[in-house]
């Protein structure tokens, strides 16, 4: 493992990510109003809540498929570029907006592997595509990948001729492929049968070592976040109810919301 | 009034050759239908209404006015605006625009039944917004809508006839001449009948193994 970068004591640690004053509603409803949070780099952040809470929307505005109503987002100290217009935040400069969201990973609860392409091919789609990687590198790196998750004999099988745990698997080599120092999980084991979640929580923990990726976890498996995180957010109805330290949440919630939440997961 | 086979024999060299004019009309038609179709599909998807608009209004005008109408307009109005075309592009011109509103809804149809999923994967990984078009969503939505739009293939290649009315002598016209020349209209229209006969299950023959191959690649 990697020993994690000397940071010189007198420049602050930069933020991966910063949400300031974020707004959002659907049709009518606001779902978050006046949201801020500040992720250091290299943090692993559990976000937890019940279902509902907006954990969601806050990992879909920060991989831009969500637009904000209001507010900021930062991305390793720079603006994303939205302009008011009608009333409306609209991207003012699509290219660098695709060029400064693209060190964010996603991870999706359903997967969403593209269903047309074999497991390899949807490893080497954003390398060849995004990065401008030649295939055959993109394809040796990808296979690589896909061997240290286990996976080197099933790269090209399609997703539908793998298991729900194989499927996440691929995904998050997908994601790992475009080499991003921001990872967003969205309770990417909430639709696996019991018996895969810990495989796929076995990539998790083991990306969790490698102290250049922040890491944003949604997750309900409340043993993972315990044992991964530094750093907990516990929301409800779009409000952050207790940010603490991950050991401090787990052992001695403040919050009598956190407290009763916990009670409920565990 | 009996059929007389070696009438029908006399006629049949010639309305074959005029079936070449048939097929050319319903391909060509077929190839802008395809084409403008998805374009319409996709400018429709525009979230500018100053592009959806318009492409929106051009599908509902061509859809509620008649076929023959458009060919005609198309044959004699354009030329007045100095846009001179050969007759049977005008009748290619005027098939592929009808059917393109119609073909358009199909390709909105597999748009739609792609899942957002694919959508936001692509976006996730910064994918340019052509590449997501092009190679995810486009590849998993034309596959399942190749039947539908086989049929109206099959239903342009019926409305050929139509064309006569401009002076392309595809099969029908081409029989009535023969017919009127003779007075027996028995075997030509026999045979024209069994020309359409013939392609339409030919294509039909051939779209089923196109559908059959395309389920065995997915
Ligand atoms: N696209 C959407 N349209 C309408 N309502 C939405 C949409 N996305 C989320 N919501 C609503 O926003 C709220 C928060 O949802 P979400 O962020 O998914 O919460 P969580 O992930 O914590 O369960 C929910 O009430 C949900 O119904
Ligand atoms: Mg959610």
């Amino acid at each position: 493992m990697p020993a994690a970068p000397e940071t010189a004591h007198h420049t602050p640690p930069l933020n991966a990510l910063r949400l300031s004053g974020i707004g959002k509603s659907f049709g009518g409803a606001t779902i978050l109003s006046g949201f801020s949070l500040d992720v250091p780099e290299g943090q692993r952040l559990a976000l937890i809540g019940g279902s509902g809470s907006g954990k969601t929307t806050v990992l879909r505005l920060i991989a831009g498929l969500e637009r904000p109503d209001a507010g900021d987002i930062e991305l390793f100290g720079r603006r994303l570029p939205y302009r008011r217009f009608a009333g409306r935040l609209i991207p003012d400069d699509p290219p660098e907006m695709r060029e400064l969201r693209r060190p964010i990973g996603m991870v999706f609860q359903h997967f969403n592997l593209f269903l047309h392409l074999t497991a390899l091919e949807n490893v080497t789609e954003a390398p060849i595509h995004v990065l401008g990687q030649p295939p055959a590198e993109a394809r040796r790196e990808a296979l690589a990948l896909l061997d240290s998750v286990g996976l080197a004999d099933l790269a090209d099988r399609y997703p539908r001729q793998l298991s729900g745990g194989q499927q996440q698997r691929v995904a998050i080599v997908r994601a790992l492929a475009l080499r991003p120092r921001v990872l967003l999980f969205d309770e990417v084991t909430a639709s696996l049968d019991p018996e895969k979640v810990a495989e796929v929580l076995a990539v998790m923990r083991t990306l969790a070592t490698d102290e250049r990726v922040t890491m944003i976890i949604v997750t309900h498996e409340m043993g993972f976040a315990r044992e991964v995180a530094d750093r907990v957010v516990f929301m409800q109805r779009g409000v952050i109810v207790e940010d603490a330290p991950a050991i401090d949440f787990f052992t001695a919630p403040r919050d009598p919301r956190s407290r009763a939440f916990l009670n409920l997961a565990s | 009034m009996m059929f007389q086979l070696d009438y029908a024999a006399e006629l049949l060299p010639i309305l074959l050759k005029a079936s070449l004019i048939t097929i050319e009309a319903t391909l060509g038609g077929m190839a802008v239908a395809l084409v403008l179709g998805l374009v319409l599909a996709l400018l429709r998807r525009s979230r500018h209404a100053v592009i959806h608009t318009p492409a929106s209004a051009l599908v509902e005008f061509v859809r509620s006015t008649p076929l023959l109408i458009q060919i005609f307009f198309i044959y004699y109005v354009l030329p007045l605006y100095g846009v001179r075309i050969p007759t049977l592009a005008c009748g290619i011109i005027a098939l592929g625009l009808h059917y393109a509103t119609y073909t358009a809804e199909v390709y909105r149809a597999g748009i739609e039944a792609v899942p957002h999923g694919q959508w936001e994967a692509g976006r996730a990984l910064s994918l340019p917004i052509y590449r997501i078009w092009r190679h995810i969503i486009l590849p998993q939505a034309l596959p399942p809508v190749v039947p539908a739009l086989g049929n109206y293939l099959i239903a342009m290649f019926k409305e050929t006839p139509l064309l006569a009315v401009i002076g392309v002598h595809e099969l029908l016209g081409t029989a009535l001449r023969e017919a009127s020349q003779t007075y027996r209209y028995y075997e030509p229209l026999t045979l024209v009948g069994l020309i359409f006969l013939a392609f339409s299950l030919v294509t039909a023959l051939v779209l089923r193994r196109v559908e059959v191959r395309l389920a065995g690649r997915s």
